[in-house]
C-alpha cells in the first residue's frame, strides 16, 4: 500500500518544457536558460538509447528500446 | 505558456494521482492525451536541435533545399492549418527519425544512407503538412531506392536510377505531386488509397458499441523500425483482410472485458507496423522514440492480438511516462531474470515487462472471470499472475530504483497481489507453475556459471565414492551472464498452448508444426511421463549438455513423484551439468542423471 496522499502532494515536473501551444515560427526564435537546458536534457537522453534487438529471442515477449 | 513570453517557463507536469493511476491500469483518456502532448513537445525539442545544428553546415542539404525552407513551410502549414503540423508531430515515426537523426548529427556519421537523406526528411515532414493544410508550395525531397514517402500519407515510388535521390513535391490548386526525370505520381484525393506510382497508408477500423478504434497500418514508412530505417514491406491485399479481422476481434474482446482500457488504448496506440506471422511466438515491439506505435506480427487469432495491443500499448505508456519522469537510475548490467525472455534483463527491460505482462495478466483474468475460452485464459492467467509477480519483487528492493519508481512498482503490486490467490482450475495451476519451474530452470542452465570451486569440490567428493555430496551446496546467489550455454526451445509451452487451444489449427484441421518439439516432449504434454522420461534419458544419453533435455528429464520425474533427479535438474540443471562434465572422461563416467540424483539429496523439496 502507498504510504503518499496523492491529492496533497505537489505535482511531478518535469524536464520537459511544454511546447505543444508553441509555433513554429515562435519555435525558431526560442532561446533562454529553460529552453536550452530543457533541449539540451532531450538530446541527451536521445543520444543514449541503444539498439537492443536482438533477433534470437524467440520467447515472443517482445522487444522494446528506451 | 510560451517560454519568450518573459514569464517563468511552463514544463510537463503529472500528478501524483495520474501517475499512481496510470501504474494501476487506471488510466483515462486525459491523461494518455497528456503524455502524448508531452511527446509533441518533446519531438519540437528535437527538431528544434537538429534544423539549428545542421544549420551550421550547408553541406549536411545534399542535392535537397537548405532546412531553413523546411522550417518556413511547416510554419506556412501551420499558420494556415495548426492540425496539419499537429498531425506530423503525433506522427509516431516522427519521433523515431528525430532520435536517429540526432544520433547520427552528433557523431557525425551517416547511417543507413548519407546523413543528408535523413536531415532532409525534414523536408519530407513539411511537404506533408503542407499537403494537409492544402497549401501550394513547392520542395524537394529524399528518396531511397526511388521510393519517397510523405509521412502519414504514403509513399511514391519512381524506377530506381540511384539510391539516394531527391524528387521535386509540389501542391498546386489542391492538386499534389512528386515528379523525377520526366515522371510524374499523383498523389490521390484520398491519399491512404492506392494510385499509379502510389501507395497509400491503410487504415483499419474497427467500431464496438461506442468504442471506436482506428489503426494505421503502416509498411511504409522508413523510420517505422525499432532502430535503423528500413526499406517498404508492402502487406499483400489478403493480410489486409485477415489484419482487418483480427483487429475487429481484438477490439470486440477488449471493449468487453477491459472497456476502461478500451476508451485509453486509441489514445496512445494509433499504428501498427504489420510483420509476417510467427507461429506461437506472436513477436511485437516498440520503442520510446515513436509513441504510438507497435511493430506486431500477425498474430493467429483475436486473443493473441488484443494480448499484445495491450501489451504493447502498456510499454507506450510507461515509455511517456520516462520521458516525464526518472524511475530508475541507469543500469545497463543484464542481471534479471525474466519469464518472457531467454536472455538476463537489465532492470530497465525487467521493469517494461512486467508493466506489460501487467496488462497481459489483467486481459486474461478478464476472460477466464467471464469463463472465455476458459482452459486458455485460466491457464494463461496464472501463468502470468505468477511470473510478472515473481519479477515485481525482485525489482521492488533493487537500489537502483529511484523513489518515483519504488512507487510505481508498489502500485503495480497493490492490484496484482490479489490476484496471486483468485481461484484458477487445478488444470490451470498445475500447468502454468509447470511451464514456469520449466523456463526458469532452463535459463539457469545456460545462463548461470556455477563456481570453479564448488564444481571441483564436488566431482572430487563424486570420484572419492561419498554417497551425499557435502553439505556446503549455496546455488542461489550466483550472477548471471548473457552468454547462454546451450540453445533453448520453448516447445513444451507451446505444446501446452496448442492442447489448451491458444494456436489456431490448418485450414484442415490439423496442428501447427511446434519448433524444436522432440518425441519426448509430446509425451510430456500429453501425461504420459514414464514415456517421456525415457525419452529424454536417451535425448542425454546423445547430448547430455541440452538444457531441454536436462529440465525435461526433471519435470517428467518431477510428475511421477518426489525425485532428488527431479529436485536437482529443476533448482540447478546448471551445478548437475557443471559437475556431471569433468566426470564424463572417467573409465566409468556416470549418467548425467546418477549425478543429479546425487546432489539432489541436498536440494530441499
Amino acid at each position: 500500500m502507498s504510504s503518499f496522499s496523492a491529492d496533497t502532494e505537489p505535482d511531478i515536473e518535469s524536464a520537459l518544457l511544454d511546447l505543444d501551444a508553441v509555433t513554429f515560427t515562435a519555435l525558431r526564435e526560442l532561446d533562454g536558460e529553460a529552453f536550452r537546458r530543457s533541449a539540451h536534457h532531450v538530446v541527451e537522453r536521445t543520444t543514449l538509447v541503444r539498439a537492443r534487438y536482438r533477433s534470437d529471442n524467440n520467447t515472443g515477449g517482445g522487444e522494446r528500446i528506451d | 505558456m510560451p517560454p519568450s513570453s518573459g514569464s517563468r517557463p511552463a514544463f510537463h507536469r503529472l500528478s501524483w494521482q495520474d501517475f499512481d493511476a496510470l501504474a494501476r491500469l487506471d488510466g483515462d483518456e486525459d491523461m494518455a492525451r497528456r503524455l502524448r502532448r508531452a511527446e509533441r513537445s518533446r519531438r519540437k525539442l528535437l527538431i528544434h536541435a537538429l534544423l539549428t545544428e545542421a544549420a551550421k553546415t550547408p553541406d549536411h542539404a545534399g542535392p535537397l533545399p537548405p532546412l531553413d525552407s523546411a522550417w518556413e513551410l511547416l510554419a506556412r502549414a501551420e499558420a494556415r492549418a495548426p492540425r496539419s503540423v499537429n498531425r506530423m508531430l503525433t506522427n509516431p515515426y516522427t519521433g523515431s527519425w528525430a532520435g536517429y537523426t540526432t544520433r547520427l548529427l552528433r557523431n557525425g556519421i551517416d547511417g543507413v544512407g548519407p546523413l543528408w537523406m535523413h536531415l532532409g526528411h525534414a523536408h519530407a515532414i513539411a511537404a506533408a503538412a503542407a499537403i494537409r493544410a492544402e497549401l501550394d508550395f513547392e520542395t524537394a525531397i529524399p528518396a531511397w531506392h526511388g521510393n519517397a514517402i510523405l509521412p502519414s500519407l504514403g509513399m511514391a515510388r519512381f524506377p530506381e536510377t540511384e539510391t539516394f535521390s531527391s524528387i521535386v513535391v509540389r501542391g498546386v490548386d489542391g492538386r499534389y505531386s512528386l515528379s523525377k526525370a520526366g515522371v510524374t505520381v499523383f498523389v490521390p484525393e484520398a491519399p491512404d488509397s492506392d494510385a499509379p506510382g502510389w501507395w497509400g497508408i491503410r487504415r483499419v477500423r474497427s467500431q464496438v458499441g461506442a468504442h471506436r478504434f482506428s489503426l494505421w497500418l503502416d509498411d511504409l514508412d522508413p523510420y517505422r523500425g525499432l532502430y535503423e530505417p528500413i526499406p517498404p514491406e508492402r502487406l499483400p491485399g489478403e493480410d489486409l483482410v485477415d489484419w482487418q479481422r483480427l483487429i475487429d476481434e481484438a477490439c470486440r474482446l477488449v471493449a468487453t472485458h477491459l472497456p476502461g482500457l478500451a476508451r485509453i488504448m486509441p489514445v496512445g496506440l494509433a499504428s501498427l507496423v504489420p510483420k509476417p506471422q510467427v507461429l506461437f511466438r506472436n513477436p511485437s515491439a516498440s520503442t520510446g522514440e515513436a509513441f504510438g506505435s507497435a511493430v506486431v506480427g500477425l498474430p493467429t487469432d483475436g486473443a493473441s492480438l488484443a494480448e499484445t495491443l495491450i501489451h504493447e500499448f502498456q510499454h507506450i505508456v510507461l515509455g511517456g511516462l520516462l520521458h516525464l519522469v526518472e524511475l530508475y537510475e541507469p543500469d545497463p548490467r543484464e542481471r534479471i531474470y525474466v519469464a518472457w525472455r531467454d536472455d538476463p534483463r537489465p532492470l530497465s527491460g525487467a521493469l517494461q515487462g512486467v508493466y506489460a505482462f501487467f496488462g497481459v495478466t489483467a486481459f486474461w483474468r478478464a476472460l477466464a472471470r467471464a469463463g472465455t475460452t476458459p482452459r486458455r485464459s485460466g491457464f494463461e492467467f496464472a501463468y502470468w499472475r505468477q511470473q510478472t509477480w515473481h519479477t515485481l519483487q525482485v525489482l521492488r528492493v533493487d537500489s537502483t530504483l529511484t523513489d518515483a519508481g519504488r512507487r510505481f512498482l508498489d502500485d503495480i503490486a497493490e492490484r496484482l497481489g490479489p490476484w496471486q490467490s483468485e481461484p484458477v482450475s487445478a488444470e490451470a495451476n498445475e500447468l502454468a507453475t509447470a511451464s514456469r519451474l520449466d523456463h526458469l530452470a532452463g535459463w539457469r542452465a545456460r545462463h548461470l556459471r556455477p563456481d570453479p570451486s564448488v564444481v571441483a569440490e564436488l566431482a572430487a567428493a563424486w570420484l572419492s565414492g561419498r554417497p551425499r555430496p557435502p553439505a556446503s551446496l549455496d546455488a542461489t546467489s550466483l550472477p548471471p551472464t548473457p552468454v547462454p550455454d546451450g540453445a533453448w526451445s520453448q516447445a513444451r509451452t507451446d505444446l501446452i498452448r496448442l492442447t489448451l487451444g491458444g494456436t489456431a489449427r490448418s485450414w484442415d484441421g490439423r496442428p501447427p508444426t511446434v519448433p524444436g518439439a522432440t518425441a519426448a516432449d509430446f509425451a510430456y504434454a500429453a501425461g504420459d511421463h514414464l514415456e517421456a522420461v525415457e525419452g529424454y534419458r536417451q535425448e542425454l544419453a546423445a547430448d547430455p549438455d541440452r538444457p531441454n533435455s536436462l529440465v525435461g528429464l526433471g519435470l517428467a520425474l518431477s510428475a511421477r513423484g518426489l525425485h532428488p533427479a527431479a529436485r536437482a535438474l529443476l533448482r540447478c540443471p546448471e551445478l548437475v551439468r557443471a559437475v556431471h562434465r569433468p566426470l564424463r572422461s572417467g573409465a566409468r563416467p556416470p549418467t548425467v542423471e546418477e549425478i543429479a540424483s546425487w546432489i539432489g539429496q541436498l536440494v530441499p523439496g
